[in-house]
């Protein structure tokens, strides 16, 4: 099926999830330029623009990292071309520095729009941050919030414009309920001309600006120009935002702000509450569209602000009614009245609001028999690492390894499915923080001489995005560790992306993939094995080979991801792998494969007191096999 | 006067249930609704439960998550699932339409089908159950399992949707399997029982 983002018909109504409809945003923005790093829940943008974007005269890539993405943007956007840039709330802090820049020394052109997808509850994530303190605080930069995909394409579109406008990167926020929200988007018109590229330096130009006004450039003026120029015609823009909705029927003594997807939880609210309030939407919540907020303020008594993660649009409220309303009440989480972390949805909005207006709290049925009954359940549908998954393999060698050699060593983990490799019963290691923290926190921990050994485990997109710099690093300070990469030729967490070293790019081209193993040396390890964590026994022993010398040294573990191998296999009509099975008259019952291995398809039967294979869930990888002290799985023969 | 149709998809991670979602949303669109559906990503991929909110409404805006215990609707595609989420959604007297075939966990440790049925009849008025996997394996791709179950709910009139436009999405959701799965609608549709 021809991508559905990709129809030509104005006026069509169609199903598109947020970050389709992103995309969709960007093809009728005659975006021509889009990069990213894979994050939940923003990922689905990239890849729907991948799919299509050589119809539409668009270059899109997955970037190794965002900051690179924003960069890689940014230059097309000096050539006069439209770029989007998208990643998560933890992409956007990477690119923290550069965009600062960007909103100080300007962008080209062509327009940017930034797309991020916050995380509030940390659904897909290791933490919940307001990204929008960045945008609002730190960069400077105007912030939309859509509410809905519909919203999502419009606001990007609208973004562009802006961009062009205010020469000013333009903040796109999103929440995981936009981006994996779904809904009906009425497509507009799709641009038929392209730009030409057409290379103009705007830093120069603002460059000679300062030199003609003060003899030479000055950082302050800027940053100056940002709040007397930028942000003030940006306001202007804000106040007369077709998205920033003032409803004002008269009487009300309560005022309602909203932003984002908490906006469509109050008009449910207040209309399942029954209650009269003033409400003003904000689809543009930065700069605040102070003049709908003075006339919001005129008319009530009480004001309260409903908004994801972090009180940014109250702050800013707070700070504006202390001047402009004095006498009016404001609500939100600095008060106490909205949760400080957390996503929100309609129960939350009608307990916030019901205590402020006097209202009775709905009453949500207990069914606390029910919940009893179930709660023994709860845990059995735990995530763990896919049947087959090679990290599993990997993690079990390198324990083993370690136990045969005596070695206790501290083990650092990264962000990634490998993630799970820290569970049981696997339990690689004890920490882990952001993207490229295990080997970064493993130079410090070696440097204590604490322990045996430190080893630090890192996934290969992670290695391209961020590991690089850290095992540069421990070189260049003599830090002695062993990186372990767990190289699965994927993405997977995210949802199967390729990476630098897969061979082949976001727009489907070939190309040269960038060795790991090259990189490694190129740093100055020496010592680096390659293995395959599939074959157990020898892996085992190359691990000890490795582990027994007393140097820095690197191991790769070389598999594919299973459940991407799966996929690629039933693209080209493969059946899948022969499931295995256990003989039941040779079990006895030991439990070595679900205490130490843990492959989600063998199942432990508390009757027999032997294990078996779900053949539904098993994937042939034989490695149960090599771990089953009885020799008791075997490989099924065919029916 | 409730101004939405709530509906809950429930299912494990790979069973289908957001291709579900959407095609009932495909379809409602077509019906002249407006469509929220939201989801939770992410874990599901790897076998964790996974829910989908499926919202229909003609006038207004609405965001894409149900309230507690205001759901219409439950439709199962594992009876723990469609339990599970019964519980925290689904209104009281309202319906479950469920698949009765469950996916135990690696341990087995696993509810029995009576009560789990005795405890959703707590809170539904009415509940509609079929083996959902039995029905798409013998029609010859269990993937379909999915389709059994709207083809249950259409059964069970739960659907606000005729049949001529469901059966046009499902036929062009997926053009290879369009005999398969109009096929297994069915007999989703024929075999959904209500449960006394
Ligand atoms: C800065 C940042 N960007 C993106 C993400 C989202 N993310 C989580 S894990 C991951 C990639 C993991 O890929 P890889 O290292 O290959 O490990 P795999 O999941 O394949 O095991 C990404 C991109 C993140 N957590 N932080
Ligand atoms: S998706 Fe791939 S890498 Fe991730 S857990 Fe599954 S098999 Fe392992
Ligand atoms: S062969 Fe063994 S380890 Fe591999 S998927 Fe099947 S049960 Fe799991």
């Amino acid at each position: 099926m021809a991508s559905k983002v990709a129809i030509d018909a104005p006026g069509k109504k169609m199903l598109l999830m947020g970050n389709e409809a992103v995309a969709r945003g960007a093809i009728e923005a005659g975006c021509q330029f889009a990069s990213a790093y894979p994050g939940t829940p923003s990922s689905e943008i990239l890849e729907t623009l991948s799919d299509v974007a050589k119809d539409f005269g668009m270059h899109a890539q997955w970037s190794t990292n965002e900051m690179v993405a924003l960069w890689a943007g940014a230059g097309a956007t000096y050539c006069g071309q439209r770029a989007l840039v998208a990643g998560k709330h933890h992409g956007i802090a990477w690119m923290v520095d550069p965009l600062i820049n960007f909103a100080h020394w300007q962008i080209g052109r062509g327009g940017m729009v930034v797309a991020i997808g916050d995380d509030p509850q940390g659904h897909s994530s290791s933490n919940e941050f307001d990204s929008r303190n960045l945008a609002s605080r730190v960069f400077e930069i105007p912030v939309l919030e859509p509410a809905d995909p519909q919203e999502a394409k419009d606001f990007v579109k609208i973004g562009f414009e802006l961009s062009e406008q205010l020469k000013s990167p333009i903040y796109v926020r999103l929440t995981t309920r936009v981006c994996h929200g779904t809904g009906d988007v009425t497509y507009g018109e799709i641009p038929k001309e392209r730009r030409r590229p057409d290379f103009f330096a705007t830093p120069i130009e603002l460059g000679m600006e300062m030199i003609s006004k003060y003899g030479w450039v000055d950082m302050a003026y800027l940053h100056d120009r940002v709040h007397t120029v930028r942000l003030k015609e940006a306001e202007e823009i804000s106040n007369n935002f077709t998205h920033n909705i003032l409803t004002i029927n008269g009487g009300e003594e309560l005022g309602i702000i909203a932003t984002g997807v908490t906006r469509h939880y109050v008009e449910e609210a207040v209309r399942k509450l029954g209650i009269k309030a003033a409400f003003l939407q904000l689809g543009m919540s930065f700069p605040l569209p102070t003049e709908k907020v003075r006339k919001l303020l005129k008319g009530v008594k009480k004001v309260v602000v409903f908004e994801e993660t972090d009180p940014v649009v109250e702050t800013d409220v707070r700070s504006f009614a202390k001047d402009a309303a004095p006498g009016v009440q404001i609500f939100g989480k600095i008060s106490g009245h909205t949760p400080v972390s957390g996503e929100l949805n309609v129960l939350k909005v009608m307990n916030t609001l019901a205590k402020i207006s006097g209202k009775d709290a709905p009453v949500i049925p207990e069914r606390a028999d029910i919940k009893e009954m179930i709660s023994p359940y709860l845990g059995m549908r735990r995530i763990t690492l896919c049947a087959a998954c090679p990290h599993r393999a990997s993690g079990y060698v390198v324990k083993k390894a370690c136990e045969a050699l005596g070695i206790d060593y501290i083990g650092v983990g990264d962000i990634g499915c490998y993630g799970m490799m820290g569970l049981p019963p696997i339990l690689s290691f004890q920490l882990t923080n952001a993207m490229g923290g295990s080997i970064g926190m493993a130079n410090g921990i070696a440097k204590t001489g604490l322990g045996d050994r430190v080893i630090a485990f890192i996934g290969d997109s992670t290695f391209y995005h961020a590991g690089l710099p850290s095992l540069i690093n421990a070189s260049f300070n003599n830090a002695k560790f062993t990186t372990v990469i767990l190289d699965n030729s994927v993405t997977g967490m995210t949802g199967f992306q390729p990476h630098p070293g897969t061979g082949q790019n976001a727009m489907g081209e070939k190309v040269n993939p960038v060795s790991i193993e090259a990189l490694v040396r190129a740093c100055g390890i020496d010592e680096v094995a390659i293995l395959d964590p599939y074959n157990i026994t020898k892996s085992i022993e190359g691990t000890k080979q490795l582990l027994s010398k007393d140097k820095a040294s690197c191991i790769i573990f070389r598999r594919a991801c299973s459940t991407e191998y799966l996929r690629q296999r039933r693209k080209q009509g493969l059946a899948p792998p022969k499931p295995f099975y256990v003989d039941q008259n040779i079990c006895n019952g030991c439990m070595t494969c679900v205490n130490e291995f843990g492959c989600p398809a063998i199942i432990w039967d508390d009757n027999t007191q032997k294990a078996s294979i779900d053949d539904a869930q098993c994937r042939g990888c034989a490695n149960c096999t090599q771990i089953c002290p009885q020799k008791a799985i075997k490989m099924a023969v065919s029916k | 006067m409730k101004e939405t149709l709530d509906f809950i998809f429930a299912g494990v991670g790979g069973q289908g249930s957001v291709i579900a979602a959407r095609m009932i949303g495909d379809a409602a669109i077509e019906a002249g609704y407006r469509v929220a559906i939201g989801e939770t990503h992410g874990a599901g991929q790897r076998g964790g439960s996974v829910l989908s909110h499926v919202r229909l409404w003609k006038e207004g805006s609405y965001g894409p998550l149900i309230m507690d215990a205001s759901a219409d609707v439950v439709l199962g595609l594992e009876p723990f699932e469609a339990l599970k989420s019964a519980a925290r959604f689904l209104k009281d007297s309202g319906t479950v339409v469920t698949s009765d075939h469950p996916i135990l966990p690696p341990n087995k440790n696993y509810p029995s089908m009576d009560d789990i049925f005795a405890n959703a009849g707590k809170i539904a008025a009415k509940i509609y159950a079929l083996d959902a996997t039995q029905i798409a394996k013998d029609a010859g791709d269990v993937a379909s399992l999915n389709i059994v179950v709207i083809g249950a709910a259409f059964g069970a009139g739960v659907l606000p949707i005729n049949e001529e436009i469901l059966k046009k999405t499902i036929a062009e959701r997926f053009p290879k399997a369009a005999g398969i799965n109009l096929n297994v609608f069915e007999l989703g549709k024929k075999m959904v029982k209500q449960r006394e």
